[in-house]
């Protein structure tokens, strides 16, 4: 059965809940947790890209060019279309944009 | 003669079935075809057959965009043209994609795909003889067509010189340095709309959104209850812009592609004068009454 799971935002004294197929993004800002970038909310931009330290999770489809396979390997997510199916510890990225920046603009179309 | 319009535009989703939902409930396009992969799209008002093509992607953006030229053997001396400024020029066979006759296609100096064509299917809006103002059963927004698109880019001034020397666009508004050295985004036009294109400096080869047309502030602001009533995921909720002085609504499709429903603005002509904005007072030119920059708006791009 579905249920509620509790985030932590590594670094921060903040706990979040993530209700049942509710994505970490929406979670967060209904929740008043703004240290996570809002963007898009589709899986495109990027900007909501945050590290899962400790817990599972199912990813939605997401852009290659801003998640590209080997970091979703070390657990890197796009909040929005995370949706946990455990407890998570989560680790806010600060330096996902500048990353975005350089992935060479359209060379990967 | 020359380019008309901004004839079409082709998008990077990540799920075509989400996004024709999307783009035909939500926006009230109306789904023309699909074939190989390729989903094809009209607004209302329009009369050929498709003005947007969604296509299947791990990434979303631009696929490319193209501006229709009034006669077919204008192809020819734009390519000529393009040539002579240094442009690698390409020939797209009709049949490439549905319903469409041969374009050329060249690369603009911030890397995006940009082709020219004449020929394609009219299908007409219906509304020719004794008509009423629309149709019946329209859906969701239903914009009359589609506007315009911005793009970001490194090389600003190259793909304006481009634009303006090879097509005679014409400048409508610019952002520049304080210093006025450095042209950071320009609005350039076609038709008498304040803009066709736009080009912010930024990462090369991106989207930044493409526009749909609406007819005034009181559509704009149904537009915004009609994203809300989708839980569509808004950039800018309705508000006036500086540059241009539209009124808009920015919000997201399904893939994060950022998309504007745009009314309004001023009736340019062929001889008027640009508009400057100063870098300083960019707030003031996008978002006219809040006049502060959010972070989303000039960082996500797809």
């Amino acid at each position: 059965m579905a249920r509620v799971y509790r985030v932590w935002v590594d670094g921060e004294e903040r706990v979040f809940a993530c209700g049942p197929d509710q994505d970490l993004l929406a979670a967060a800002v209904v929740q008043g947790v703004r240290s996570i970038k809002r963007g898009c909310r589709g899986g495109g931009c990027g900007m909501c890209k945050v590290r899962v330290v400790d817990g599972t999770y199912d990813l939605g489809k997401s852009s290659v060019a801003v998640l590209p396979p080997a970091e979703r390997e070390q657990g890197y997510v796009l909040a929005c279309k995370t949706i946990p199916t455990s407890d998570l510890n989560i680790r806010v990225t600060k330096n996902n944009l500048r990353r975005r920046d350089g992935d060479g603009g359209n060379s990967d179309s | 003669m020359g380019i008309m319009r901004l004839g079409r535009v082709e998008a990077r989703v990540l799920d075509l079935e989400k996004s024709i939902d999307y783009y035909t409930n939500v926006i009230g396009l109306q789904l023309m075809a699909r074939e190989n992969g390729r989903a094809y799209l009209k607004a209302w008002d329009e009369e050929d057959h498709h003005s947007l093509i969604l296509i299947e992607a791990d990434h979303p953006g631009l696929v490319h965009m193209a501006f229709k030229v009034r006669y077919e053997h204008e192809l020819d001396e734009y390519e000529k043209a393009l040539e002579r400024y240094g442009v690698r020029v390409n020939r797209v066979s009709k049949g490439t994609r549905l319903a469409e006759g041969q374009a050329i296609r060249f690369e603009l100096p911030t890397g995006h795909l940009v082709e020219l064509y004449h020929e394609i299917e009219r299908v007409g809006n219906g509304l020719k003889l004794n008509p009423d103002p629309y149709p019946e059963n329209l859906k969701g927004i239903a914009p009359p067509a589609l506007d315009h698109v911005l793009i970001t880019g490194e090389d600003v001034q190259g793909a304006t010189n481009l634009l303006m020397n090879v097509f005679d666009f014409h400048m409508s508004e610019r952002v520049v340095t304080l210093d006025g050295e450095q042209l950071l985004a320009v609005w350039l036009f076609r038709t008498n709309t304040p803009h066709d294109i736009a080009i912010i400096k930024g990462p090369n080869g991106k989207l930044h959104h493409f526009a749909f047309n609406l007819g005034g502030w009181n559509d704009i602001l149904r537009a915004a209850d009609c994203l809300a009533k989708n839980n569509v995921a808004f950039d800018v909720t309705p508000t006036r812009h500086g540059i241009t002085r539209g009124t808009t609504v920015y919000f997201f499709d399904p893939s994060g592609n950022r998309n504007e429903v745009f009314s309004g603005g001023y009736i340019p002509c062929e001889d008027f004068t640009p508009v400057t904005w100063t870098e300083d007072q960019l707030a003031k030119g996008i978002f006219y009454h809040l006049r502060e920059l959010n972070e989303r708006f000039t960082a996500a791009l797809t």
